[in-house]
């Protein structure tokens, strides 16, 4: 890495670009690498492509709707989709078995870059009974998060009950505590979805049990989370059964009578989950002998995340100018930092790679032709459903989302109608699936 | 004339965004800047600097975020003198956190103790707030180092 940077002139003037890149994924990993290649190499062509019609992934349904300040990372992307030679391609899925696939791209492209996340939640990896209710945590949060797509907007917003056991005591399980324990008013400039959110906690919860494997020191949340989750106003939280120092009752203030208690335990080592009467009964151990179970309604996972059962590894993975970044090459989530400094090392050795192909021989998004659907969304598209979230807003919340594809492609100006395009040739119907 | 040294220390890019739109309005008044990571700094060069400014968010616990940690400790150990440094500070958290924005408080009283004289006040910008850094950033370089645009 060079030591100084000089800054780059206001003089970049319209060239043919010297090279023509595609990001698959535009979450924070793939926006970071389009960010740091285009600083190391202002003259290459960026298309970044989601499967959503909306770009930055887990900024926009991961990070927590209470968290906009996390979320403002999205200014760096924005200003970076203002370049010219960065497009969004939203609403675009690269699938084998679809019009367009991982080799179109990279007869297309002159490097392709996979930043395709890890969408699943990792399954807890003990016998379950069928009987209990086990969900997942990304899911969960991914669902007051407006994600259209998961599928409990299909199914029905879940009941969570009242007593509520998460298992894993990282970021996730805190950030799921801590929405679903906050008062409407703590919850204010948030764009949380309150009809997922009261939904899922419509017989209101009374004990929220986080089971963890390690010791408290090595647990994965930051303590960070931890005091926010302990300053809850109607939280009770206890650590291995001890008052939280930063809690109401070490704090000596009040709790409102339908307080929710929190109980952290560490060292817990999950067994299985059995069922009786409709609740979950989670089994765990501390040591080899003794067993304790814990009857729930719910159990939530929160271990981590996996690549999408349907897409175990990313195909022609071994093509010389494909790249991997972020969660699906780290096979962890991570923090916006560490994935950040993931994308920086991928620009690079992208960079390094294009230094030895020579310039402008691929065609790039042209070269996709009717490929490419009609109703696929542009970063301008995605300026128009951002006004209309920001213009809808619900009182006391910064933008109320659109739940569906349809509604977010209607904001969009697209809906069913086949758009008229001017950099496509021909039109013709809905072809992504 | 002299460069203006602008030096960022970042987790997860937005300090090195207040960079670009510091060097931007900077340029905009005829002046020269030099962008620089704080993980890049070689501190013997500091002592010959005149004019810079410092850019850090805070990470965690009010700790400094992972490239601005090793060159503070560096300032600490080597205590270079740096009374001919003129500098601004800038300051990004995120009041969600009770720590927010301890970072640059933190970066600046040890640069302060070295001898630099600090020119105008700390900005800090608070993530929380939902206004853009960009604006704030702006509108603090602008009448930083007293040049009329």
């Amino acid at each position: 890495m060079t030591a100084c940077r000089p800054d780059q002139g206001s003089t970049a003037s319209r060239r043919t670009p010297a090279h023509r890149v595609a990001v698959v994924g535009c979450g924070p990993s793939g926006c970071f690498t389009a960010l740091a290649l285009r600083k190391k190499q202002p003259d290459v062509e960026v298309v970044v492509f989601d499967s959503l019609p909306t770009p930055y992934g887990l900024i926009r349904y991961g990070i927590a709707p209470d968290h906009q300040g996390a979320k403002g990372v999205h200014r760096q992307f924005d200003r970076l989709f203002g370049q010219p030679d960065v497009h969004f391609a939203g609403n675009v899925r690269i699938h084998d078995d679809g019009p367009l696939s991982w080799n179109d791209l990279t007869e297309t492209f002159d490097a392709v870059v996979v930043a395709t996340g890890l969408p699943a939640d990792r399954p807890l990896g003990v016998p379950q009974d069928p009987g209990a209710t086990v969900l997942g945590s990304g899911a969960l949060l991914r669902l007051i998060n407006s994600d259209p797509d998961v599928p409990a907007r299909r199914t029905g917003i879940p009941d969570l009950g009242q007593h509520i056991a998460i298992v894993g005591t990282g970021n996730v399980a805190a950030d799921l505590a801590r929405l679903l324990t906050k008062s409407a008013a703590e919850l204010s400039g948030s764009d949380i979805n309150d009809d997922a959110r009261d939904g899922l906690v419509r017989r209101g919860v009374r004990t929220i049990h986080i089971l963890g494997r390690s010791t408290p020191d090595q647990a994965r949340w930051d303590p960070s989370m931890v005091k926010e989750l302990a300053h809850v106003s109607a939280v009770d939280l206890r650590v291995d059964g001890v008052p939280h120092p930063d809690g109401a009752v070490a704090r000596g203030a009040d709790l409102p009578e339908d307080a929710v208690v929190i109980d952290i335990r560490f060292r817990q080592r999950l067994r299985r989950i059995e069922s009786a009467d409709g609740l979950a009964v989670v089994v765990t151990s501390t040591d080899e002998e003794t067993e304790h179970n814990l009857t729930v309604d719910t159990v939530v996972s929160a271990i981590g995340f996996d690549l999408a059962p349907e897409h175990p590894v990313v195909p022609s993975m071994d093509a010389d100018h494909m790249f991997s970044v972020g969660g699906c090459m780290s096979g962890r989530l991570g923090n916006l930092a560490e994935n950040r400094k993931l994308a920086i090392a991928t620009a690079l050795a992208v960079s390094e790679y294009l230094e030895t192909v020579p310039p402008a021989t691929r065609p790039g998004l042209g070269g996709l032709g009717d490929r490419l659907p009609t109703d696929r969304t542009s970063f301008t598209d995605w300026q128009s459903i951002d006004r209309a979230e920001v213009e809808r807003a619900a009182p006391d919340r910064c933008r109320t989302k659109f739940t569906s594809r349809d509604e977010l492609l209607v904001a969009a100006g697209i809906g069913d109608l086949v758009r008229p395009t001017t950099d496509s040739p021909a039109t013709h119907p809905r072809s992504n699936r | 004339m002299s460069i203006v040294h602008i030096y960022y220390g970042t987790e997860s890019g937005n300090a090195e965004m207040v960079a670009d739109d510091v060097a931007e309005v900077l340029q905009g008044q005829g002046l020269q800047t030099v962008i620089v990571e704080m993980a890049d700094i070689d501190i013997a060069d500091l002592a010959d600097i005149e004019r810079a400014v410092f850019i850090t968010s805070t990470y965690g616990e009010g700790d400094l975020p992972e490239t601005t940690a090793p060159f503070h400790d560096q300032l600490v150990e080597q205590r270079p003198d740096l009374s001919g440094l003129s500098f601004g500070a800038f300051g990004l958290g995120d009041s969600v956190y009770e720590t927010y924005n301890n970072g640059i408080d933190t970066l600046r009283s040890t640069l302060v103790e070295l001898g630099a004289r600090q020119l105008g006040e700390t900005a800090k910008h608070d993530a929380a707030s939902g206004e853009p850094a960009t604006d704030l950033a702006q509108e603090w370089a602008t009448t930083l180092l007293g040049v009329s645009a």
